[in-house]
């Protein structure tokens, strides 16, 4: 409930925000003005806006060849969308001009009244036009078709779903200037669409900003905190508000880009996905803003956030637009672009991209709950990573049981990159040293069982120094166990973006195979050692050798299968 | 026998409150008791808005604990902060709000029944309901003083807890300000905070010092002045009484 009086509040702080709302109306208008022209610019290579009325919008050439063709010319000719003109011959250098936007061709062998399966050619030339063009012939032809069916089945009782079939072709160049039309406006499309509809997200740091480090600068937050509502109702009032405001605000421009007939081919899809990207964006960029210290740090923090984001996004669009690969479908931004052409869109995909989108977010907003919790977040003095860290692991820790496995997933990233950057380093000294022999992949084997099984340690090592009294045998070896199955996890989702990339195996493949030998490795290793670490001394040391050479018998193992 | 026991409202034990190696308050140990007025002075620094933010729940204490009517404040939080108003040291506003919008949004957060009736009332009562309507920017710091006032009283709280409330205001509304104070004697429990010595004799009941983050002193005022003066020399004044505690204090 006080989540949501918070969010009713922000929201009428943004709206009475004059300076804010005025900047949005202006970009609104200029994007709806604008986004049409380029539209046209990369189409035909002429400024002219589109009229106002979408009222014929698209001219499309018809040449008849037929004398049996009225149900179809009359769908035709009802659709708002089109503007025809009838041609005796292809119109073939009216199209290269721009003049129209394709044309549809009905064969002499096309009969209405004839029983045979019936087919149109629509050749189209490139770009916005011809997307529409298509869309909107597609749709008067299935109109008249099931009017054909129709009036076919009620004289012969024939049970035919679909009478006429529309076969597509491409003119491939349409020439602006010497550069190729058709590639213009497929950039338009997959390229310049998507960018403006990352606009809005780009600009939330504004209301974000004011929001979490305003408040915090005009001290209102202090009667907040008096308040009776949890801190973390502030912190998920506030982004309720924010996410709401900017993803109403990417609705209205999606809604605008429809309004102008510029063909989105997945509008939901695109809605979904680019709320599920303002989440996460603006959830980090609100544990940003609590993490510093004042309005000017937060700035730069924010700055350091989506300056490299809209770098990005230039360069995945970028990707997407001349190498497009089905791995780059992961990335967000080129799946926008995917949603935007409907070329290579998986709802797979999607769903994937949607979960991870949703952990990130959730990830961020549990960090900035945790700061706002901090008496000196709050209040303006920034606390160290370090001190973090150790804050962090104490409230943990204080938790029991419980929170000690929370500690060793948690740290589990941590554990993982140092992990991979040891072994890194230790793979180029062996080869560096004894060239690339069985000997340096034997030693590199060795030193990864080594290296894992040391650091994979490090969560039980926190808990032990801090000393808890829950922290019994038992207790560390699952410690151990549960440090075991976050590093799984990390492998495997690392390995699996590998194999994915390389050899376009899924990751459900691998992570099967993977559960049944090296999860069960990982943990039994882990647990063992663990224990090492647990009674230490002699036993504890001899127990800690066992693990590591479990992993480095297991790992030679999956060596010799390989090679 | 007079019939009835006092009852302890507001109980600070041993109350430490550091940020990094500051200690900004050492273990306070205070009670305060139902219907009393109770001052906290101290020079700047001392520690009486931390003492106060560890009451209202504002900030969490390093250690020990802060009871209000037997709660918590850092397990019972939500109830305690109901029944708390809070009126911080400096107007902190949402300046693009009108009174009124404000008075409602603190009014959901609290969940004040019959609001629009209240938020009248209170308007009415802090003299501001002909700028119901009017942008809080607009607003001098004496009129935003009223706003927060109405804001603290908003759920009818039984304890009122005020920062430095008269700082800075003009002395005709200071002194509106104090009566309205005195009013509350036995009514609420009032905890004030301020460094202006003569407004705490006038307006309370007792009253602690605060020095470098401990409480030198608490007592009635003329208990305080009795114990430093001794026998046999004239009573000093409350200002010589705080000069004694927080001797050293500059310089």
């Amino acid at each position: 409930m006080s989540s949501l009086a918070i969010a009713r509040r922000e929201l009428l702080e943004i709206a009475g925000n004059r300076k804010f709302m005025l900047a949005f109306g202006v970009q609104t208008l200029l994007l709806l003005l604008l986004l049409p022209a380029f539209g046209n610019v990369f189409e035909s290579g002429n400024l002219a806006l589109p009229s106002p009325t979408l009222q014929g919008f698209v001219p499309l050439g018809v040449v008849v060849e037929s004398d049996d063709c009225d149900v179809l010319l009359q769908a035709l000719e009802a659709n708002r969308r089109l503007r025809l003109y009838r041609f005796s011959s292809p119109p073939v250098e009216e199209l290269e001009r721009g003049v129209i936007a394709g044309y549809l061709l009905i064969p002499e062998s096309y009969r209405e009244g004839s029983l045979t399966q019936l087919e149109v050619v629509l050749v189209l030339g490139g770009g916005v036009k011809s997307s529409v063009a298509q869309d909107a012939v597609e749709e008067s032809v299935a109109e008249a078709s099931s009017r054909i069916a129709a009036q076919r089945r009620s004289e012969l009782e024939l049970n035919l779903e679909s009478a006429v079939s529309v076969r597509r072709e491409f003119l491939r160049q349409v020439v602006v200037e010497g550069a190729g039309g058709e590639r213009f406006s497929s950039f338009f499309l997959s390229y310049l669409v998507p960018l403006v509809l990352f606009f809005p997200v780009f600009m939330s740091g504004g209301v974000v900003l004011d929001a979490i480090a305003g408040e915090r600068e005009r001290r209102t937050i202090e009667s907040l905190l008096g308040a009776p509502l949890s801190r973390k109702s502030i912190v998920s009032g506030k982004f309720l508000a924010l996410w709401g405001f900017v993803s109403a605000e990417v609705a209205v421009w999606l809604l605008g880009i429809g309004v102008m007939g510029i063909p989105v081919a997945k509008p939901v899809e695109a809605m979904v996905l680019l709320a599920g990207v303002n989440a996460l964006v603006i959830a980090l960029a609100m544990a940003l803003t609590l993490y510093s210290r004042s309005l000017k740090e937060a700035n730069i923090a924010l700055m350091l956030l989506y300056v490299p984001l809209f770098v990005g996004l230039i360069y995945a669009l970028s990707v997407e637009f001349f190498s497009p690969r089905d791995f780059f479908s992961y990335i967000p931004f080129n799946l926008i672009s995917r949603a935007v052409t409907g070329e290579g869109f998986s709802h797979e995909v999607l769903l994937q991209v949607l979960l991870l989108l949703g952990f990130g977010t959730l990830l961020c907003i549990a960090t900035a709950v945790l700061l706002i919790e901090r008496d000196d977040v709050v209040f303006g003095s920034r606390p160290g990573i370090g001190r973090l860290f150790s804050d962090a692991c104490e409230a943990l820790l204080g938790a029991g049981f419980a929170g000690g496995m929370a500690l060793a997933l948690l740290m589990s990233p941590l554990v993982f990159v140092t992990a991979v950057l040891v072994e890194v380093a230790l793979a180029l000294l062996y080869t560096g040293l004894l060239g690339y022999s069985a000997k340096a992949v034997y030693l590199t084997v060795f030193s990864i069982a080594v290296t894992e099984e040391l650091l994979k340690l490090l969560p039980l090592r926190v808990a032990l120094r801090k000393q808890r009294s829950w922290l019994t045998a038992r207790a560390s070896a699952a410690i151990g166990a549960a440090s075991a199955t976050g590093f799984f996890i990390m492998e495997t989702l690392a390995v699996g973006a590998a194999v994915l990339v390389v050899f376009g195996i899924p990751l459900t493949k691998l992570l099967y195979a993977r559960a049944t030998t090296t999860l069960v490795m990982h943990t039994l290793a882990s647990s063992i050692a663990a224990l090492g670490l647990y009674r230490r001394k002699k036993l504890g040391t001899v127990l800690i050798v066992l693990a590591i050479l479990l992993h480095a018998v297991f790992n030679l193992a999956v060596v010799e299968v390989v090679l | 026998m007079l019939g009835f026991k006092l009852e302890v409202m507001i109980r600070f034990e041993r109350v430490t409150k550091r940020f990094y190696n500051v200690t900004a308050l050492r273990e306070l140990t205070l009670t305060i008791e139902r219907g009393e007025l109770f001052a906290l002075v101290g020079p700047n620094g001392a520690g009486k808005t931390t003492a106060i933010r560890l009451l209202c729940g504002v900030l969490k204490p390093t250690s020990g604990r802060v009871t209000v009517a037997g709660m918590d404040v850092a397990r019972d939080g939500v109830r305690v902060k109901r029944m708390i108003g809070y009126l911080p040291e400096e107007p902190s506003l949402y300046e693009r709000m009108t009174p009124r919008q404000l008075l409602h949004f603190f009014a959901s957060l609290y969940g004040v029944r019959d609001a629009e009736d209240r938020i009248e009332e209170l308007l009415a009562l802090v003299g501001m309901l002909d700028k119901a309507d009017v942008r809080i920017s607009t607003f001098s710091k004496g009129m935003r003083q009223r706003i927060s006032i109405a804001r603290a009283l908003l759920h009818d709280p039984e304890i009122l807890v005020l920062d430095e409330p008269t700082m800075g205001l003009d002395p005709l509304t200071a002194k509106e300000l104090r009566d309205f104070v005195s009013g509350l004697r036995g009514k609420k429990t009032v905890l004030l905070c301020t460094h202006y010595l003569d407004e705490a004799e006038q307006l309370c009941t007792r009253l602690g010092i605060l020095h470098r983050g401990r409480l030198v002193a608490q007592g009635r005022p003329e208990e305080l002045k009795a114990e430093l003066g001794g026998a046999g020399r004239d009573s000093p004044t409350l200002e010589e009484v705080f000069a004694h505690y927080t001797r050293g204090s500059r310089g």
